[in-house]
């Protein structure tokens, strides 16, 4: 089929001609990821370079550029996610079998003393919230979870309470439900549509936010004891 | 829907589910009931008891599988089962990625609690095989995508073909048959299938020749 039946008249010749350097690139990228794999002896550092095969299947469903398209990648890489967390439990347990053991041994580990580690991260984190703030949406909300994280992991932030995490999953539903609640509007009444977007916007940035510090949480409560 | 009737009679049904649209035709009825059958014979059997005998020894071993090792793998064969029933209804080009996909992973989780060495380094690299041919089936379907504008098989069996949907039948060839563990990848499934516990890994054969079987009627349907 010509492609110029497809794709719609308003969209630029050179968009359209952007797609066969897509899939050459993809095919490069399983190429060295291929290759990486075939030389590669360790089985750990095999699962590691296929992730490069992966990113090449994602590239090839990004090239159509259509929200389809948009609304097809998150399927794909929650296959990719899950086949690569089953092969890990699976090389896990092989492990363990090998070594007839049934729990991990964790070496005894120091950690690097830099200045960065302290100076950088609240420049770091803030300039990541700040900046997911301006995206807002999902994607700010991933950025702005991201600095959160990254105070939590590395950071040791002092003077907040258990109490206070706990609020902050409870403002995480609520930001959620003020999600559904923008989208519900949507299709009740279409004229409210601005109010609606920002309800909308406004509690996924908040919502996703908090989940990725809940991470942060889990790793100070679990492992830091 | 030319071609669907062609090969697998009148479509007896539609059932919307939301997106993931679903068709019923008599061949795939007579593939659902097969599974349908075979799971639930699996399902309701109990973990064999294997008897070993050692050179050397004047003794027969029986060996067992745990009650809960047991009762995962029997979870992870009724996920398969209805993987296989998604795969063999979807009317979805992408669906049936998806489902395929599912399909291998749940393959996997059938041996992944075997407590043997050589049992578990034939499931990971079956694993290997699963990421790598993702790429070949997700991408043939995207290609189809940007080439033709739609994923609906009743819409794309009404379509010409060309040599790059030809190229792309082609990827969707190799992904699925990497996926269900067919022919030049099926050298991992031998020593699998070599785990304790019988009933449950006879799932693996249901899978691939349902995989194959349907595999070969989307192909035909989009030529």
């Amino acid at each position: 089929m010509d492609p110029s039946s497809v794709v719609p008249n308003f969209v630029p010749q050179i968009i359209t001609n952007f797609y066969p350097l897509a899939i050459i690139i993809a095919i490069l990228t399983a190429a060295i990821g291929l290759s990486g794999v075939i030389i590669e002896r360790d089985d750990f550092q095999k699962i590691l370079i296929i992730q490069i095969v992966t990113y090449a299947m994602l590239i090839i469903v990004a090239a159509v550029g259509t929200d389809l398209a948009e609304a097809l990648i998150l399927p794909g890489l929650v296959v990719s996610l899950a086949e690569i967390l089953a092969v890990t439990e699976v090389l896990i347990f092989r492990e363990y079998i090998k070594r007839g053991i049934s729990y991990p041994r964790l070496k005894e580990y120091k950690p690097i003393d830099m200045e960065v580690l302290k100076t950088a991260i609240p420049m770091t984190s803030l300039l990541c919230v700040v900046y997911g703030t301006i995206l807002t949406g999902f994607t700010g909300g991933a950025v702005a979870g991201a600095g959160i994280l990254i105070y939590l992991f590395i950071g040791e932030p002092k003077g907040l309470s258990h109490d206070f995490w706990e609020e902050m999953s409870g403002v995480s539903g609520l930001a959620w439900c003020l999600w559904l609640l923008g989208f519900l509007l949507y299709f009740l009444n279409p004229r409210l549509w601005l109010v609606a977007l920002f309800m909308s916007g406004g509690g996924i940035i908040v919502k996703v936010a908090l989940k990725f510090g809940l991470l942060g949480i889990l790793n100070r409560e679990e492992f830091n004891k | 829907m030319n071609e669907i009737t062609n090969l697998s009679g009148p479509i007896i049904g539609h059932i919307p589910f939301i997106d993931i649209v679903l068709y019923i035709s008599p061949f795939s009825l007579a593939l659902v009931a097969v599974i349908a059958a075979f799971t639930a014979f699996l399902a309701l059997s109990k973990p064999e008891l294997r008897s070993v005998t050692r050179f050397g020894e004047d003794v027969v071993r029986t060996t067992t599988v745990e009650r809960k090792e047991a009762r995962f793998r029997r979870f992870m064969t009724i996920l398969c089962g209805i993987a296989l029933t998604g795969v063999v209804t979807t009317g979805d080009l992408f669906n049936f990625a998806l489902f395929v996909s599912l399909t291998g992973i749940t393959n996997m989780g059938i041996f992944a609690g075997v407590k043997d060495a050589h049992v578990l380094d034939a499931t990971f690299h079956y694993g290997l095989v699963l990421m790598i041919c993702s790429l070949p089936l997700f991408g043939g379907v995207a290609m189809i995508l940007a080439n033709t504008g739609t994923l609906s098989m009743g819409v794309l069996a009404n379509i010409h073909t060309n040599p790059i949907l030809n190229m792309s039948r082609t990827l969707l060839l190799i992904g699925a048959i990497g996926e269900g563990a067919l022919a030049p990848f099926f050298a991992t499934k031998v020593e699998m299938i070599r785990a304790k516990g019988a009933p449950y890994i006879n799932m693996m054969h249901l899978s691939s020749l349902m995989v194959f079987t349907r595999v070969i009627e989307v192909l035909l349907i989009l030529g």
